[in-house]
């Protein structure tokens, strides 16, 4: 392992101050929580200059209003399960919780989360199920790009030098029951990780809007939106027959990976999809 | 690069190179050797220690992100009167973790016990991962933090009359 002589870091105070570096400075590595760049090769001791973002309060700031959430790039995962449901959506909290251990998730920020998204299994499938946005801000700018469109079709994150993700924002209100659980395969953690993420608006006791996916690393979210469609629009509760059908067309028509495609994983996975239908029903009577 | 930061109550002062991690720099400077090298990838927790009040793995932490920041061991802990109710709900809930993973079980019952004051098990529950030793239960973890904290409230009471 090469360790530079020399290493500077450079650790601005304010968001401005930050991009006025990366505008100077196109090939300074930017370092957030530290979690990934600890781990992946070359390693942070390899780089001659460092931007930590870890001194700018506004990249760790929470906004709230009734029709969406704005959480900033450096909240960290452990912030984030402490947040209220009301604030952020319960499926998040369920995918927060369910990644690493304590002692990542407090060093861990969603910033980061997103960017090792294409390699780790993070919350970008559920933010893209979402619609989540991201905005990015350069010295001169901002944009705002939707999870879904984040990393490019080899795997690249749509991110241009010299900007940097500020913050992340979720839209609330229309979600109201949702279901995130993480499953495995293996003992090779990275390679058997697969997400099963559900959301759906049920008012006055039928389905307004359902989505249900598959979140795969370096596969991004794999869905099947025209048996979504089927069900939207039913009363509840749903038939047995319907989640039947729901979850054999399901677990067929899905994209998975060959090392997915295992009856043990499409079991499960219609197990979980036909549950999660069940307890529409409950959740909106309740 | 110059840091300086809190260990175990006493500010101290670095000047290593910026990416040398907390882990490294507790051990060889300070000498303090109930932080354990493991796997040096966060994922074994052997090298766990608060950081601001929050469990961190100190292998993932470079010093320049530990500026002005506290930082508490359990050697650290073990000379405070927390550690005494820690110590107390363990032996009343029969709560006896093996020598390798004693010491991460108290610094991860003083975490939850200093964010709540009467923990349930769903806040705990976050608290157990898939590196959670199988020399114990978490249900007997469970037990045992809910018994040190009604020691901690006594204590508290007591303190107050």
């Amino acid at each position: 392992m090469h360790i530079a002589d020399n290493q500077r870091v450079l650790m601005p105070k304010t968001l401005n101050d930050g991009l006025n570096i990366l505008r100077r400075r196109s090939k300074i590595r930017i370092s957030a929580g530290g979690t990934i760049l600890s781990l992946i090769d070359p390693g942070i001791q390899e780089y001659t200059e460092l931007l930590s973002l870890h001194s700018i309060d506004e990249l760790r700031r929470v906004f709230w209003s009734e029709r969406s959430v704005d959480i900033g790039a450096m909240v960290t995962l452990e912030k984030l399960l402490d947040l209220d449901e009301k604030v952020i959506p319960r499926g998040l909290r369920q995918a927060a919780g369910s990644i690493a251990d304590p002692q990542i998730r407090s060093l861990a920020t969603l910033g980061g989360n997103i960017f090792a998204g294409n390699s780790y299994l993070g919350l970008l499938g559920f933010l893209a199920l979402h619609d989540a946005r991201f905005e990015l801000r350069r010295y001169n700018g901002t944009r705002w790009i939707g999870a879904n469109r984040f990393f490019d079709d080899e795997g690249r994150p749509t991110i241009a030098p010299g900007e940097i993700l500020t913050r992340v924002r979720i839209p609330l209100g229309r979600w109201n029951i949702q279901k995130v659980q993480r499953l495995e395969i293996g003992s090779d953690i990275r390679e058997g990780e697969f997400m099963f993420c559900a959301i759906a608006g049920v008012r006055s006791n039928s389905i307004e809007d359902l989505r249900i996916g598959i979140s795969v690393p370096g596969l991004g979210l794999i869905q099947e939106r025209q048996l979504d469609a089927q069900v939207v629009g039913r009363g509840l509760p749903l038939s047995l027959k319907d989640i039947d059908y729901y979850r054999s067309e399901f677990t067929q028509g899905l994209g998975l990976p060959e090392k997915l495609r295992v009856p043990f994983v499409l079991d499960r996975i219609g197990n979980l999809a036909a549950a999660y239908l069940l307890s529409l029903g409950h959740e909106s009577r309740g | 690069m110059k840091t300086d930061f809190l260990l175990n109550g006493t500010h101290r002062f670095t000047d290593k190179h910026p990416s040398t991690t907390l882990l490294d720099l507790i051990r060889e400077e300070f000498n303090l050797h109930s932080v354990h090298p493991g796997c040096r990838k966060g994922h074994c927790g052997t090298c766990t220690v608060l950081l601001d009040d929050h469990l961190v793995a100190s292998c993932l932490v470079p010093i320049f992100h530990l500026k002005g920041r506290k930082v508490e061991t359990v050697e650290y802990l073990m000379e405070s009167a927390e550690f005494r109710d820690i110590e107390l709900g363990f032996l009343k809930a029969g709560f006896h973790p093996c020598k390798f993973c004693a010491g991460i079980k108290v610094l991860t019952a003083e975490t939850i016990l200093r964010e709540w004051e009467h923990p349930k098990e769903a806040d705990m529950a976050l608290f157990v991962t898939k590196n959670w030793c199988a020399c114990t239960s978490p249900g007997s973890f469970f037990s045992a933090v809910i018994a040190s904290s009604e020691f901690r409230e006594r204590r508290a009471h007591a303190h107050r009359r």
